[in-house]
């Protein structure tokens, strides 16, 4: 287990008039190399237990065991600064992150905060641009001539040369169009196929959670309300919508066409077979 | 300059016609583009991100001007002279919800176009009351911008050109920052203003679930129109959509598939079509 | 999420509350230069009572408006220092060998602290009992008549609430950004200098770049609007002064008179 989460409690600004619970005592384990959604609605608390994972923020009670580090309240930066390499966390809109001149200083700024002589930081990011499919030509270009889908690409690079074990990613696809989600997504599975990296996505988009996450973990009210295996986690999806969660296309078909008074498993999650199921159940005229 | 009738019994609520546009007077960006979108329509227009679709959106309202062609607003030609009056006919909803929000609080915000339009002091109260509530907003007439998600301010933003009483509304990409409930209420907003208020939509978009329930459908690539016409007619085109790297809804998706394997024997785009068509074949055994 | 609690307005129910902005800001100008009257320890008493009975008015705790002094303790006491070491007049009342103080000394300080009390005190009534909005608002009307004279008085009031608008979203973002950086390693209290202005860097030219896009956004959506800062525009809010205000203006403008008597007389 590369996280394990020990009844955690963060409350923002504790004993002032206003003090908010935002974690309230959760206890998870999040799987190795595996890629983990989290979901709930805004302000369910599942930006605030990610930023746990890398130690942006401390718990105000309980624990955290992140890649060998015991993450406790009350720690100083010092304790934690070397967490931040082995958790790398990708912010939503990420691209507000960028402020070198070159894309090749911007890269490099992360592992030179790392103690990364400057050598080996222009060799690391030789390395990772192709990772994020541009070529050594962007190397003297200014990140802001680019455009908005390639600027996020540059901040992913920025986290990924640090070449974290585990990476959490919020929102990695927020405003980009349909073509730049995809491609975005497929990156992140390659380094989760690949390179067997942990992957932590907090994400609004049950499509994307049914298609490329292995577990999912569901928030409410600063709580964990379900955790389940992904393939499990659509079957039920009256209990989806009675939660919030508007479940993907197929599901949602599925559903109506229940309604209906169509008999299809709980367990047919796929085109192909619910087509298969919608074929034995009308009359086909040849 | 193109002919026009004055006595066109359906006019067009925005006519653009050879439109052509760049930022740095070098590269076009929008390349001698010309649609009709008319009134009570709802019209979505898609494309790749850069495609030019907001840049429109942008020379639709003035707040940009062409290099060479012409925009027509309620029969108007968009100038330097007529861009305030033409501002008073269209209202536009942008995709930030934060930086569109002007006022300290949702009542004063929704009054800021009222301030701008010269109405009357005592005349704003009731407006405000009532278009807060056409939006769901009546109780949040005090709370401030930061206390409020991202499809309630954007609930707010409606309110706010609702209150101007306005022929047309653009929205551009206005939901593409929102979590799903944000999405959907901000849709069900605009299926309820195109249906019930008449008002002429047009909606930038990337989601093709929202293209399906509107009638036109303007396909940008490029800074030019590639496809136009009915949802259906565009989606019918898969392959050069594809090729623009844009996708068709998942309900037309499956509804190929229906067909394919004979079971139905015409292609629709929304779900609700896909099971209407399913269930009087259902056998009864 | 941040405590930061803009212009210190706090939300309560009292006259001072009710009170128009425009009035309130006379009030306090009034008052400000009944301060600056060198009208002695009889006038310095005068205002205090009317400045204590305002605060009573005005339901905020005597703790808040003492809290809002703490910065100026320091102020204050180097002022003390200041004064002992190079006022020599007036009766000496301490002396140890080459070190005296004299009474001037300890008088000169305590018109200063005074002073500055007073006005720290006025001040904090005044933001604490008025939104940042009506502040404005009250700003722009008392302008008013130099628009005659070319001055943007309008322009200005809302370049004033456009800001105080955008200051915790601002203070929103710059937290963002500051995580974002400190999960590419920096870290702002450790490091060497020129590590230390990288990570400033780091954090400065992001927040400059969002805050110019949101001003262009902002810009958009306001002339799409409707808005033109050369043409006439109506008020949502009016503010209407009630007989609570004259009360306030009257009382105040005698406090001004009688310590301009007092300064004269004795």
């Amino acid at each position: 287990m590369s996280i394990e989460i020990h009844n955690l409690e963060h409350t923002y600004n504790a004993g002032t008039t206003f003090s908010h619970a935002a974690i309230k005592g959760i206890n998870l384990q999040i799987p190795d190399g595996k890629v983990t959604a989290i979901i709930g609605q805004t302000g369910s608390g599942k930006s605030t237990l990610v930023q746990h994972f890398n130690g942006l923020l401390l718990p105000t009670a309980g624990s955290l065991e992140v890649c060998g580090f015991h993450i406790q309240p009350l720690l100083k930066i010092k304790d934690v600064k070397k967490l931040r390499k082995e958790v790398g966390l990708v912010f939503q809109f990420p691209e507000y992150q960028l402020f070198e001149e070159t894309i090749e200083k911007d890269i490099a700024f992360g592992p030179k905060n790392f103690g990364a002589s400057e050598q080996e930081a222009q060799d690391l990011v030789k390395k990772i641009l192709p990772v994020v499919g541009l070529d050594e030509s962007y190397l003297e270009r200014s990140p802001f001539e680019l455009s908005g889908g390639q600027k996020r690409r540059i901040a992913i690079a920025g986290i990924l040369v640090l070449n974290p074990k585990v990476l959490v990613l919020d929102e990695p696809t927020a405003g980009l169009d349909p073509q730049g989600a995809k491609e975005m997504m497929t990156l992140f599975m390659n380094l989760n196929k690949k390179e067997n990296k942990t992957v932590i996505l907090v994400t609004h988009d049950m499509e994307h959670v049914m298609k490329y996450c292995d577990h999912v973990i569901v928030m409410d009210h600063g709580k964990v309300l379900h955790e389940a295996d992904v393939k499990e986690f659509f079957q039920k999806p009256e209990w989806l919508l009675s939660i919030g969660i508007n479940p993907p296309s197929i599901v949602r078909l599925k559903c109506m066409l229940i309604e209906k008074g169509f008999e299809i498993p709980d367990s047919i999650l796929d085109e192909e077979s619910l087509l298969e199921c919608i074929k034995g159940q009308v009359i086909q005229h040849v | 300059m193109i002919e026009r009738k004055g006595s066109d019994k359906y006019m067009n609520a925005i006519e653009v016609s050879h439109l052509t546009f760049s930022y740095d007077g070098q590269k076009d960006v929008i390349k001698d583009v010309s649609f009709k979108i008319p009134e009570g329509s709802y019209t979505t227009i898609v494309g790749q991100n850069g495609s030019g679709k907001s840049t429109i959106a942008k020379l639709i309202i003035g707040l940009l001007g062409a290099k060479s062609g012409n925009i027509f607003v309620m029969g108007k030609e968009l100038n330097e002279k007529s861009v305030y009056d033409v501002r008073s006919h269209i209202g536009i909803v942008f995709q930030n919800p934060d930086n569109q929000f002007i006022g300290s609080t949702v009542a004063d915000d929704i009054a800021f176009g009222l301030e701008n339009h010269c109405v009357a002091q005592e005349k704003m109260q009731p407006i405000i009351e009532d278009v807060a509530k056409r939006v769901g907003m009546q109780d949040f007439l005090n709370s401030e911008p930061t206390k409020l998600s991202g499809g309630q301010k954007q609930r707010v933003a409606i309110a706010g050109i609702l209150a101007m009483e306005p022929d047309i509304i653009i929205f551009d990409e206005s939901t593409s920052m929102l979590d799903p409930q944000g999405k959907s209420s901000i849709n069900k907003q605009i299926k309820m203003l195109h249906e019930q208020k008449k008002i002429t939509i047009l909606s930038i978009t990337h989601d093709m679930e929202e293209v399906a329930q509107s009638e036109h459908v303007i396909v940008l690539n490029d800074g030019k129109i590639k496809l136009e016409g009915t949802p259906m007619e565009v989606f019918g085109h898969e392959n050069e959509l594809k090729d623009m790297k844009l996708d068709i809804p998942f309900a037309l998706q499956f509804s190929k598939k229906l067909k394919k394997e004979h079971i139905v024997d015409e292609c629709v785009c929304t779900l609700e079509e896909v099971v209407n068509q399913l269930c009087p074949l259902k056998s009864t055994i | 999420m941040s405590n930061f609690a803009l212009g210190s307005y706090m939300p309560m129910d009292s006259v001072v509350h009710k009170m128009d902005p425009r009035s309130k800001i006379i009030i306090m100008l009034l008052l400000m230069i009944s301060i600056f009257i060198p009208s002695g320890i009889t006038g310095y008493i005068c205002i205090g009572i009317f400045i204590c009975f305002v605060l009573f008015l005005s339901k905020l705790s005597i703790k808040y408006a003492f809290r809002s002094m703490k910065p100026m303790l320091f102020m204050m006491i180097f002022l003390l220092v200041i004064n002992v070491l190079v006022i020599k007049t007036g009766i000496p009342w301490i002396q140890w060998g080459w070190f005296s103080i004299y009474s001037d000394a300890i008088y000169q300080t305590l018109y200063i602290v005074v002073r500055l009390l007073y006005m720290i005190i006025i001040t904090t009534i005044l933001t604490a009992t008025t939104k940042p909005l009506d502040l404005t608002l009250g700003i722009e009307k008392l302008l008013k008549p130099l628009e005659k004279i070319k001055f943007p008085a309008h322009i200005i009031a809302m370049m004033i609430s456009i800001a105080l608008r955008f200051i915790p979203t601002l203070i929103e973002e710059t937290q963002r950004i500051m995580n974002a950086q400190a999960s590419r390693g920096v870290d702002l209290d450790n490091g060497s200098l020129k590590e230390k202005l990288m990570a400033i860097l780091s954090l400065i030219v992001p927040l400059f770049i969002s805050a110019f896009d949101r001003a262009d956004q902002l810009a958009n959506a306001m002339e799409a609007r409707g808005y033109n800062p050369n043409a006439q525009r109506t008020r949502y809010k009016v503010l209407k002064m009630s007989s609570l205000d004259y009360i306030g203006l009257i009382s105040s403008s005698f406090l001004l008179i009688l310590n301009i008597a007092i300064c004269f007389v004795l």
